[in-house]
């Protein structure tokens, strides 16, 4: 996985008017919290927007105080409207320790089935994902050059040795025909029926 | 039309309206890249909504695919014309959904952003409310 680091401050006022002053200030309050320890901090809503506003998982290393916890995004809440970043949660990584995180799934190669004219349609952008984030790729590639019109390829399909936690059943990505295309065969199938009718 | 097929009651009453706050599920971008997300309350009909989906699927000239958010579940009901007030609620007339402020009412995937732009605006002028135009959060430059 990808690491970045950013700075933090810690938060010593935890009232809720507080809470919303620093929000207007341009602050995110944030929790990051492991083992048994949970300490409040704010960050700077910019710095905030870079790691969660991108299809990238990252490794996030908070300095606070000059300390730096290395730690993952664990949850973000948003304002339903706005879409303003509201609070994130921070889970300090021990050493060692497999935490579960989403991977963002890369398509690799071209289907045969878009080749004949389909369409690749991706249904999964990321997975779920049991390890040790210093171990884990940056993403997951998933070869979907095989892939004929009309075929999906599911989460069980995937030849990895990850520990994927998403349901197995679920497809990742399909070639989907278009209509176009559909009428065209079937049009073809008509005429060729209506030819073998003819020799006949 | 969408309707529900069946329903445990035909006359549900009015709700909490527009003093219900803002929407807490089915507010972020969650199947398509793009969506119309709902700025105001509503009680939006099934005619309304069907008008949308004519309108999305014209303007994205069936290429792409999109999702329809909301359904209507809330029977909506309505007295006859030169009817007393009293003896009893009226009949079920239409249906509608609920939308509260930041619910994303439609999302599209697979056409270039400006054909979604210009989809997602023809189907907002179908609605009753203010909407805006949202991109998936990971899609987003910063």
């Amino acid at each position: 996985m990808k690491t970045t680091s950013i700075p933090a401050q810690p938060r010593t006022d935890l009232s809720k008017a507080a809470t919303k002053q620093l929000r207007r200030d341009g602050k995110v309050p944030a929790v990051l919290y492991g083992g048994n320890t949970a300490n409040s901090i704010m960050l700077d809503y910019a710095t905030a927007k870079t790691i969660l506003f991108t299809q990238e998982t990252y490794i996030v290393q908070i300095e606070v105080d000059g300390k730096v916890s290395p730690s993952v995004v664990r949850e973000a809440q948003y304002h339903p409207v706005t879409d303003k970043i509201l609070h994130i949660d921070f889970l300090q990584l021990a050493e060692g320790q497999a935490v579960e995180v989403v991977l963002p799934l890369k398509m690799v190669g071209t289907p045969k089935g878009v080749i004949k004219g389909g369409r690749l349609m991706p249904k999964l952008r990321k997975l779920k994902v049991k390890g040790i984030p210093s171990e884990l790729p940056e993403f997951i590639e998933v070869n979907v050059s095989a892939l004929e019109l009309g075929q999906s390829i599911k989460v069980g399909d995937l030849k990895t040795d990850l520990n994927i936690t998403s349901s197995l059943s679920a497809a990742i990505a399909g070639v989907e025909i278009p209509r176009a295309l559909r009428s065209a065969t079937s049009t073809d199938d008509e005429d060729e029926e209506t030819e073998e009718t003819t020799e006949e | 039309m969408l309707q529900p097929k069946k329903v445990k009651y035909r006359r549900v009453q009015k709700g909490k309206g527009y003093s219900s706050g803002n929407s807490n599920r089915g507010h972020e971008v969650a199947f398509g890249s793009y969506g119309l997300k709902a700025l105001e309350f509503a009680w939006i009909n099934s005619r309304q909504i069907e008008a949308t989906r004519i309108a999305i699927s014209r303007a994205m000239k069936r290429e792409g695919k999109f999702w329809i958010r909301i359904f209507p579940d809330k029977p909506i009901t309505k007295k006859p014309a030169e009817v007393r007030m009293g003896k009893g609620k009226g009949s079920p007339e239409y249906w509608a959904a609920v939308v509260k402020p930041g619910r994303i009412l439609f999302e599209l995937d697979g056409v270039p952003e400006h054909v979604a732009k210009e989809a997602l605006r023809l189907a907002s002028n179908k609605l009753p409310i203010k909407t805006k135009f949202v991109v998936r959060r990971d899609l987003q430059e910063h």
